[in-house]
């Protein structure tokens, strides 16, 4: 056996206990009584028995073992020190001492058999072994697959040695897929709760190849005061799914004849059963839980034994599918007016489930048509190959969050604008390899796109380390062109701005890559006309970011419904700041500017009565709508607010392509229409 | 922040295992030889968990769980006991005075480690 | 944990954030309480969370289960799905509140991102 070094130190440290030992039991000879004698030598056999079994001393450990029982008894004034006593165990030390230095002696070598009857004689033990390895405590077999209910119910005081329960349901997780309910219907009110009491509970429906006592050892530091009540569910684990009543037959939480008596009704089983005050509602959601848990186990089994993972559908059948599920967000939300318009009790409930199911049904079609943005990503590694080699640049293009998944439409109208901002990353940005080195950069530049979710939104950012922008020659440029006046002072802000004005183009001279005329006047309007906005960073010598912010989806807004002349708009509530009431005579300033002071704050407004052209008299007291872009903020007078709308896009058609300022329209929950105003393109208008 | 667990035992060789496994695992570990030892050195350190040997001079394990229940800073800090087999009145006592949970001697760095987990996560 | 009550015309802010853990929450309950004595409308708010605990999420639900029975307005706002989302909350995220959630703010569900 070789030595390592935890061995090493064991034996030095073995070698000095024993010294002490000798020592100690010198002198218990002389006064047999000594309690601190008697713990020292105590603790000093305990070390070495527990500490030689840890670094393979076996040997050593079950010599010990029966001599440190004799002196527990002795501690514990069971037994008194005697003289054969001492002689064995003087003798023990001596041959504990040959043990560390050839671990080839046995502890069945004659002298130690010796020893170790004599003390097990004296404490009266029966010789006992050593356990090696815990004994397992089997009942079910590791590998298969298995479901357990576990219910977990905590002692209120819990937290109070240091367990934190949401680790032990962490590990239950990681033993396979695991659905947990947590309960809170003990969880007293505010001023009746302690706080660092427990009043948790929990039910844990667990699928995994570990065996019960796998489980029951997750819960060993506390299986003493908590209740722990495990049991397997699928036995054969049948294919066919358990129904409600069942799970809580099984569970107790019902006898056979309330259950027969409530299956002769027509009704849903759970609701009745809440009704009739059998089982709480909590007991019915955890039973549904289960059979959720069960039927996705088992919907995964036969997903498994399926040769295709996933079947490809021709993409205009999805886009009906969304089209119907925006007709019926349309009718649901017409009924949810109607429901609330009557006040039935009944009708509400209907209403809310339908909304409930239509939300869920939106969200899953919704995700459907998301895609990751890997894809289109990808496609321009080759452009940046490309592009670099024909300008004698050494670029490399990195990307971050290829995973990140958008509506498909977005993605595809995606692609024209960022290769048009790759390219003039490409020929604006980065400088030649020898311009990088003499500026102290490396010779290879970089280009990252990143992609992210940032709430509704999808974030992506274009950086380079290149040159960054430069302003004074932007705005020079702008000065010559006569885009702004010649004694004009702009912020950083409002000189990048200048870069989107159209026909602006920077390039001294017009390379085939850039600079074609096709300037970033094209690349913000492809992108506003996904509802997204555009921002330039940059810092001369260092590089430049260029962030879109693009929604998730483009077939349902949130939207604010207001009206002007009894007819109904809706803007964007993404944008929306505020709503505050206007009074327009107070507002007749003599300069006729229309500006309105709001908090102290010039808001700068545009009453859209008088921009939409609608005829009719103004009301008294009108709503103003504030907005606020790029940290800007507009006014948008309407006659009055109705509230927030779930709108669905419907586009204008073909015949109606050329108006401006209306991005499209919205069927209300009573049949008519509301358009949806682009609320960026006017702001831009007046800018 | 690597969390620090207190490692209390009067056997330097436990000790070494302890620390060696633990600081393995990215842990930061402290060692104490007593648990009075182990009081004077978690005066004014925080530490996220305390694994403690019962029997040791000056103050045995026991002791110092109910001392360190006392103090404000260690009230819910999770405390493993390191015991053996003969022990099981032990464990009682020690779960009473606030130990969170226990490992038998002997036990393998993995035990340690997989505990560890359980408690601090 | 760092703690911080406004009270505004009836209505009391609080704003945490921080550790916040067992080892803190009795300052939290005295507050949160004392807030749902004084005021009609508590919003708790969520700031940076370094660390949190059960205890958290119990005192929250405890919290709205008063602020229902009296008819009174309880929020959870700022980092509250950050909040949930930590790992150590696995399982208690609940698809909607219990039966006592009127206003469907239980503190316990999740913001719906709007799409």
């Amino acid at each position: 056996m070789s030595l390592d070094s935890n061995q090493q130190v064991f034996i030095n440290e073995a070698t000095e206990l024993l010294q002490e030992l000798e020592e100690s039991l010198l002198e218990l000879e002389n006064t047999p009584d000594s309690s601190d004698l008697i713990a020292r030598v105590f603790r000093a056999m305990h070390t070495i028995k527990g500490s030689g079994a840890m670094f393979g001393f076996d040997n050593i450990a079950s010599l010990v073992h029966s001599i440190e029982t004799a002196y527990d008894m002795v501690r514990n004034n069971i037994m008194d020190v005697t003289k054969p006593m001492l002689d064995y165990s003087l003798k023990a030390c001596d041959i504990i001492r040959e043990m560390l230095a050839d671990p080839d002696i046995k502890a069945d070598s004659p002298l130690a058999v010796e020893i170790t009857d004599y003390f097990s004689r004296a404490a009266n033990i029966q010789n006992q072994k050593l356990p090696d390895v815990q004994p397992e405590r089997d009942s079910t077999a590791r590998g298969e697959l298995h479901t357990f209910r576990i219910t977990f119910k905590p002692s209120l005081n819990i937290f109070m040695n240091g367990t934190n329960p949401a680790l032990l349901l962490k590990e239950l997780r990681e033993m396979g897929s695991a659905t947990i309910i947590t309960h809170v219907s003990d969880v007293p009110p505010i001023d009746d709760i302690e706080p660092e009491k427990c009043y948790l509970s929990w039910d844990i429906i667990l699928t995994t190849d570990k065996n019960e006592n796998d489980i029951r050892d997750v819960f060993i530091f506390v299986e003493d005061d908590a209740v722990i009540d495990i049991k397997a569910v699928d036995e054969a684990f049948d294919d066919r799914e358990k129904k409600l009543g069942e799970i809580l037959l099984e569970r107790g939480c019902l006898t056979e004849s309330q259950l027969s008596e409530v299956l002769n009704e027509k009704k849903r089983l759970g609701e009745i059963m809440v009704e009739k005050g059998l089982v709480s509602a909590e007991a019915v959601d955890t039973a549904l839980m289960e059979q959720a848990h069960v039927k996705s186990v088992q919907e995964k089994k036969a997903h498994a034994s399926e040769t295709a993972s996933s079947i490809r559908v021709p993409s205009e059948r999805l886009d009906s599918l969304v089209d119907l599920v925006g007709e019926l967000v349309t009718v649901q939300a017409r009924l949810s007016q109607i429901a609330a318009q009557r006040n039935d009790a009944d009708m509400l409930k209907v209403a809310e489930e339908v909304e409930r199911l239509v939300w869920e049904l939106r969200d899953n079609t919704m995700s459907i048509r998301m895609l990751e943005i890997g894809s289109t990503f990808n496609r321009f590694k080759r452009l940046v190959r490309d592009l670099s080699i024909e300008l004698g640049k050494e670029i490399e293009l990195v990307t971050f969050g290829d995973e990140t998944e958008i509506d498909k439409t977005v993605i595809e109208k995606l692609g024209d604008p960022l290769v048009h901002l790759i390219r003039n990353s490409i020929d604006h940005g980065i400088e030649k390899p020898e311009e990088r080195i003499a500026a102290g950069k490396p010779a290879k530049g970089h280009i990252t796109l990143q992609a992210s979710h940032s709430g509704d939104s999808v974030l992506i950012e274009i950086t380079d380390d290149g040159r960054g922008i430069n302003r004074k020659a932007v705005l020079e440029k702008a000065k010559s062109k006569g885009l702004v006046a010649e004694n004009a002072e702009l912020s950083d802000r409002e000189i990048y701005e200048l870069l989107f004005a159209s026909g602006f183009s920077t390039a001294a001279t017009v390379s085939s890559v850039s600079g074609r005329g096709v300037g970033m006047d094209v690349v913000r309007r492809n992108i506003e006309a996904l509802r997204g906005t555009i921002e330039i960073n940059s810092s001369e010598g260092v590089g430049t970011t260029i962030v879109l912010k693009l929604p998730l989806t483009l077939a349902i807004i949130d939207g604010l419904l207001v009206t002007i002349g009894g007819q109904f708009f809706i803007l964007p509530l993404s944008i929306v700041n505020e709503c505050i009431e206007f009074n327009r005579s107070e507002n007749k300033s003599g300069s006729g500017r229309k500006i309105i002071m709001v908090r102290n704050e010039l808001v700068p407004y545009v009453p859209l009565r008088s921009f939409f052209n609608i005829k009719g008299e103004e009301p008294d007291i009108q709503q103003i709508v504030i907005i606020s872009v790029d940290g800007r903020r507009v006014g948008f007078v309407v006659d009055s607010v109705v509230g927030d709308h779930q709108t669905v896009i419907k586009s204008l058609g073909k015949a109606f392509k050329d108006i401006d300022c209306i991005s499209g329209a919205s069927v209300l929950g009573d049949g008519s229409v509301a358009l949806i105003i682009d609320i960026m393109k006017i702001y831009n208008d007046i800018g | 922040m690597s969390k620090t667990i207190l490692s209390v035992d009067d056997s330097a060789s436990i000790r070494q295992m302890v620390k060696f496994t633990l600081v393995k695992e990215g842990y930061n570990v402290v060692e104490a030889c007593d648990g009075k030892d182990a009081l004077a050195k978690t005066a004014g350190v925080k530490c996220d968990m305390v694994i403690t040997d019962l029997n040791m001079p000056n103050m045995d394990g026991i002791s110092l769980i109910k001392e360190l229940r006392q103090k404000p800073e260690f009230r819910f800090v999770p405390i493993i006991m390191l015991t053996t087999e003969s022990q099981d009145s032990k464990k009682q006592e020690g779960k009473s005075a606030g130990a969170t949970g226990w490992i038998v001697k002997p036990f393998k760095p993995e035990q340690l480690v997989s505990v560890a987990k359980k408690v601090l996560g | 944990m760092n703690i911080e009550t406004t009270v505004n015309e009836g209505k009391t802010v609080i704003d945490i954030s921080g550790n916040l853990t067992v080892s803190y929450v009795v300052e939290l309950h005295s507050r949160i309480r004392e807030a749902l004595r004084e005021s009609d409308t508590l919003e708790i708010r969520i700031g940076k969370v370094d660390n949190a605990d059960l205890t958290l999420l119990q005192l929250l639900c405890s919290a709205h289960r008063a602020a229902m029975s009296r008819d009174k307005r309880f929020d959870v706002t700022g980092n509250k799905n950050e909040l949930l989302s930590m790992d150590c909350f696995a399982g208690f995220t609940r698809e909607k509140g219990c039966v006592i959630d009127k206003y469907n703010n239980c503190a316990l569900v999740k913001e719906r991102s709007n799409v």
